[in-house]
């Protein structure tokens, strides 16, 4: 079997493992949750077969390209089947593998009722995130990015906490109300190379577009601009950018932790993703402009969120505006538009959900145990959950940058893309502005150290405490509770993995990922010497 | 009128509907079986739509089939009459499978016939081609329609919802008539598709006639509006849908509409593209304030009926974007072709909502209010399924058929509005497509509400109907359409494609105006008013 043949079967096995869902569900909880662990340990298998197989380079790998809508003789319209990865969707594309064997694994008690549909629906949330992340094809993307929106408003409003109906509504609402944005300003890229490019052809595939706008950019730049802002609508309210990121603690707070497992580690990704994948080299000259403003939306984000997690009580609400802190870091390194910054950034799209990822799994297994995520009822956890502290230990530090951890990589090579762009490459206008800005991205590593090691510190250190009404062994409620079982080891372990290999060997990633981003960074270049 | 025999060999398969609903409403006073007349009746729409495409399938195969072939005077030949009757026989089975399960038994076989009237009717507005022709046609469907809510249920709200309706749409009708009769009297002709012609040639004639035409087309918009629920003709279906029963709410959400939407794109974009220039600002205005007031309103509705009927009139408004595109080119950009995709999207997605709410129901207690689907998901898992669906698609998220239907009416928009020929309009259409795209956000917040109420709630009530089979089916037949075009969008979106060949005619009339403008030029300079051309 060739691996464009392996990158569609991984795709599609979720979808029919979903479909298959429908039946198995009939058997009740165990058979969903053993059906549901089986297929996406298959998929975790085969993404590992093909992304290990990734040569590098800028080149798409593995790529299927069939028609699909249009594309017969006399048909303008040309939306095809178009799947393959590259140097930025290839880790993405391997971490929702892996974060949907940790989301079942999570998910294993918690679940009980209507399981059947439960998997079934996370199932079909993978199929989106894989196939938003190898979608080659504008309009595929497109149908990927809003079909995410069905699984996951299903897993909150059903699953999640008391006040899971707004969440789920207001989740879903804002996501849309930026998202159909984001499509006419999709449609209006098409349409534009289609008036000016295309010799009469709609031409939907994301590399040729982007090479035909290299040539013929969007002419005037007003409309460039007015194009920007459309997809940015979109993009950034799914990261979020400050200040449209309310939906998400909520979201957050109300979902069932495989829910914010992967809201947190896979779907937020889709924003900043959209942004390197369309905004800056489909329209290069707006993002030029669009740079100090979207640098000081992501510091503000990083700030804002820093400070706001500080003042939490609950421990969802504090991991997820840490999340809003964390992806500003990344825009900031994708919007510094060189080689350094735009990979720090994508590699802290990674790294951002290994360590929130496993952050938000951490928080439900002591949910379950304790039925509380107060940090005021809780206390001293270390000496009752030593292994379940371990793990909380890891993925905080790996969430502050503690060097040798995944963090620390994505997190310096932001900054000094960052510095580097303010000090040395910043256009005139707006130099003094984008240093402020580089200067104030560090005082959110400092408070990013100082919230996440407070939480830590009072929740696992100092006296036992605590709530008086835990679930405690499952059978007995007078039980003290247990350490981590094999299941949830299994969940945790593979992201310590990734999070120590990233952190150690960060070039194998990077060399990947290298060329792909190299290119990106090389639409931006004459923009930015014209400003300059 | 001239009408040969050639005429009558076309109209088979309208007849062959109109006799057997004859036959049902003769036998019926003898045989007074559900089953029977709506098994005969499913069985006559499925001869129908043989004689439909054996009729015409020669016609539209092979590469050289010309798709806006317009023959026999009163009657459009044509790829759009083709698809659109097909498509016509299609609905009228489903409500026919809805009306089998709704009706009470002895007024059964009266339904049933009424409704293959109906169904006749949608047919023959898809291939008028004749302003008195299309006049009929459109009462053939507006009668039984009147029927049909009598029919419904004997209490106040549905007499009250008949009456409403019956009234105002005899309004409409006379608006559209007097409208009509303007129409003729510029054109001198009630051939729709000659009309455009005629009309150049009056205004090229000078005659003063020529004045009426905003006038006319005023009227026409105004009595096609009312069909179509667009503002400010909306005013009565948030009652009249919550007066009906769920059939009949389902069948006016439809039916009224494709008639509508056919009839606008024949007396509009065909016969009077060249009217006024101002025709397409108007549309545009009545589709942002459709959509706007048709979301907006929905989102305050406990009823489903209420908020389903200002549902359908947002998605009027979102027709018009395409009506208004088609307008504003002449037909070309797709305008035509994404206002039928959508139509048949919205039809099957509304369809399959009432029909789901038929199956619920009972005859004793009609499904109304949002409380009573709560916690469906549980305990009618298909059902909620269907519904949850049908919402999805309404909403247009993607991969279901509202989807594309969608991105057919924004790329049309879009389109013009970055067309480098066009820059004159980019402005207005510009604004057309982010108006939808706004819309779009608003929409899903109510169609939310449904699907939240679906899963996320326990039932308060418990929902004992579920002898409603025949109902069952339409529901599952329409959310497998939904879902089958949302995959393979391309199944429809060609057809409609094609059936937009008929706006050709329109600019294949324009360009024949040149020829026009020859003969009128003529025509004036024998009375000195300007020299002739030089050529």
């Amino acid at each position: 079997m060739n691996e464009a043949s392996l990158l569609l079967l991984t795709i599609f096995l979720p979808l029919a493992g979903a479909l298959l869902m429908w039946q198995v569900g009939r058997f009740g909880q165990h058979a969903a949750r053993s059906f549901a662990l089986l297929v996406t340990v298959a998929t975790f298998g085969l993404t590992a077969v093909v992304v290990v197989g990734f040569p590098g380079g800028s080149d798409a790998y593995a790529v299927t390209n069939v028609a699909w809508v249009g594309g017969e003789a006399g048909s303008t319209l040309d939306i095809r089947l178009n799947v393959g990865l590259d140097g930025l969707g290839v880790w993405m594309f391997g971490l929702s593998a892996l974060l949907m064997v940790t989301s079942v694994l999570v998910s294993w008690e918690a679940i009980r009722d209507r399981a059947g549909l439960f998997y079934g629906m996370l199932l079909l949330l993978e199929f989106g995130c894989l196939g938003v992340f190898a979608a080659r094809d504008i309009m595929l993307f497109y149908v990927f990015f809003e079909f995410t929106l069905i699984p996951l408003f299903f897993l909150i409003g059903i699953w999640g906490s008391e006040d899971r109906r707004y969440a789920a509504m207001k989740f879903f609402i804002f996501t849309l109300a930026g998202s159909v944005l984001t499509f006419l300003g999709l449609i209006a890229i098409v349409l534009w190379d289609y008036y000016h490019a295309g010799n009469g052809v709609l031409r939907f595939s994301i590399p040729d577009l982007v090479a035909s706008l290299q040539i013929h950019p969007i002419q005037p730049i007003s409309w460039q601009v007015l194009i920007f802002v459309a997809l940015f609508a979109g993009f950034a309210i799914k990261v979020p950018l400050f200040p449209v990121h309310t939906w998400l603690p909520l979201a957050h707070v109300q979902a069932p932790t495989a829910g914010s497992v992967i809201l947190a580690g896979i779907l937020l990704k889709i924003g900043t993703y959209g942004f390197v994948r369309f905004s800056i080299p489909m329209l290069p000259d707006a993002a030029v402009i669009a740079m100090p403003w979207v640098l000081w939306l992501a510091v503000l984000g990083i700030v804002y969120g820093a400070l706001v997690a500080l003042a939490q009580t609950d421990m969802k609400r504090l991991i997820a505006y840490s999340s809003v802190s964390h992806l500003g870091f990344c825009m900031l390194g994708l919007f510094a538009f060189n080689p350094l910054g735009l990979q720090g950034g994508t590699l802290q799209m990674v790294s951002h959900g290994l360590s929130t990822g496993g952050l938000f799994a951490v928080v439900g297994m002591l949910y379950e145990r304790y039925h509380t995520r107060e940090i005021r009822e809780l206390g001293g956890l270390a000496k009752r959950v030593p292994w379940l502290a371990f793990f909380m230990l890891i993925f905080t530090f790996s969430s502050i940058g503690l060097p040798g951890l995944n963090g620390f990589v994505g997190e310096v090579m932001v900054l000094i893309g960052m510095f580097q762009r303010a000090w040395t490459a910043a256009p005139e206008a707006s130099q003094t502005s984008l240093r402020i800005v580089s200067v104030l991205a560090v005082t959110g590593v400092v408070l990013g150290a100082w919230y996440m090691l407070w939480l830590v510190q009072r929740v696992f250190f100092g006296p036992l405490k605590e709530p008086n009404h835990h679930a405690g062994n499952a059978r007995d409620h007078d039980q003290p509770v247990q350490d981590i079982g094999w299941r949830e080891f299994f969940a945790l372990a593979p992201l310590v993995v990734f999070i120590v290999w990233i952190g150690l060997q960060p070039d194998v990633f990077l060399s990947r990922m290298g060329p792909t981003l190299e290119q990106v960074a090389e639409t931006t270049k004459e923009q930015l010497s014209r400003v300059r | 009128m001239y009408v040969d025999l050639e005429t009558i060999k076309l109209l088979w398969p309208e007849l062959i509907l109109v006799l057997l609903a004859s036959w049902i409403y003769i036998g019926g006073t003898v045989q007074q079986s559900r089953l029977w007349w709506t098994l005969f009746s499913l069985a006559g729409y499925l001869v129908a739509g043989y004689a439909v495409f054996s009729g015409e399938a020669l016609l539209w195969s092979g590469a050289n089939a010309g798709d806006a072939y317009v023959g026999s005077g009163p009657l459009a030949v044509d790829y759009l009459g083709y698809v659109m009757r097909l498509f016509a026989i299609g609905i009228g089975f489903l409500f026919a499978l809805i009306a089998s399960s709704a009706a009470r038994r002895e007024l059964a076989s009266e339904l049933l016939a009424t409704l293959m009237l109906l169904a006749a009717g949608l047919m023959l507005v898809a291939r008028a081609n004749d302003l008195v022709f299309l006049f009929v046609s459109l009462e053939l469907v507006s009668i039984p329609t009147y029927v049909l809510l009598y029919l419904g249920r004997r209490d106040r709200a549905t007499s009250e919802a008949a009456v409403k309706y019956f009234f105002l749409s005899i309004l409409s009708s006379g608006m559209l008539l007097y409208g009509i009769t303007m129409l003729y009297g510029i054109a001198g002709t009630t051939i729709i598709s000659g009309a455009d012609d005629s009309i150049q040639a009056a205004m090229l004639g000078g005659s003063s006639l020529v004045e009426l035409a905003p006038i006319a087309l005023i009227l026409i918009l105004a009595g096609l509006g009312f069909k179509i629920t667009a503002v400010p003709f909306h005013f009565y279906a948030p009652d009249v849908y919550q007066g009906a029963t769920n059939a009949n709410a389902g069948l006016l959400a439809v039916a009224p509409k494709i008639a509508g939407v056919l009839a606008l794109i024949r007396l509009v974009v065909v016969a009077m593209p060249t009217v006024s220039d101002y025709a397409w600002q108007l549309t545009i205005v009545l589709a942002l304030l459709t959509m706007t007031l048709g979301n907006v309103c929905a989102l305050w509705q406990q009823n489903i009926r209420r908020m389903l009927a200002y549902s359908s009139i947002a998605h009027a408004g979102y027709m018009l974007i395409g009506i208004s595109v088609a307008l504003a080119t002449n037909g070309s950009h797709g305008g035509v072709s994404a206002t039928l995709f959508y139509l048949i999207v919205y039809a099957f997605g509304s369809l399959g909502t009432f029909a789901a709410l038929v199956s619920l129901s009972s005859e004793q207690r009609e499904i109304s209010t949002l409380e009573e689907l709560a916690g469906l998901g549980k305990t009618r898992p298909l059902a909620a399924a269907a519904i949850a669906v049908c919402m999805f698609s309404l909403a247009g998220i993607p991969p279901l058929a509202g989807f594309w239907g969608k991105l057919t009416l924004f790329s049309s928009a879009v389109g013009l509005a970055l067309d480098p020929e066009s820059s004159s309009l980019t402005f207005w259409f510009v604004l057309l497509a982010l108006g939808g795209a706004v819309n779009a956000a608003i929409a899903a917040a109510y169609y939310l509400r449904v699907v939240a109420a679906l899963y996320f709630q326990s039932s308060k009530i418990a929902i004992t109907a579920g002898g409603r089979h025949t109902a069952s089916l339409a529901m599952g037949f329409s959310a497998l359409v939904v879902i089958a075009v949302g995959v393979l969008p391309r199944s429809v979106m060609s057809e409609t494609e094609r059936a937009e060949a008929v706006s050709a005619q329109s600019r294949l009339a324009i360009q024949r105006a040149v020829n026009v403008d020859q003969i009128a030029v003529t025509a004036i300079s024998a009375v000195g008013q300007i020299p002739a051309p030089q050529d």
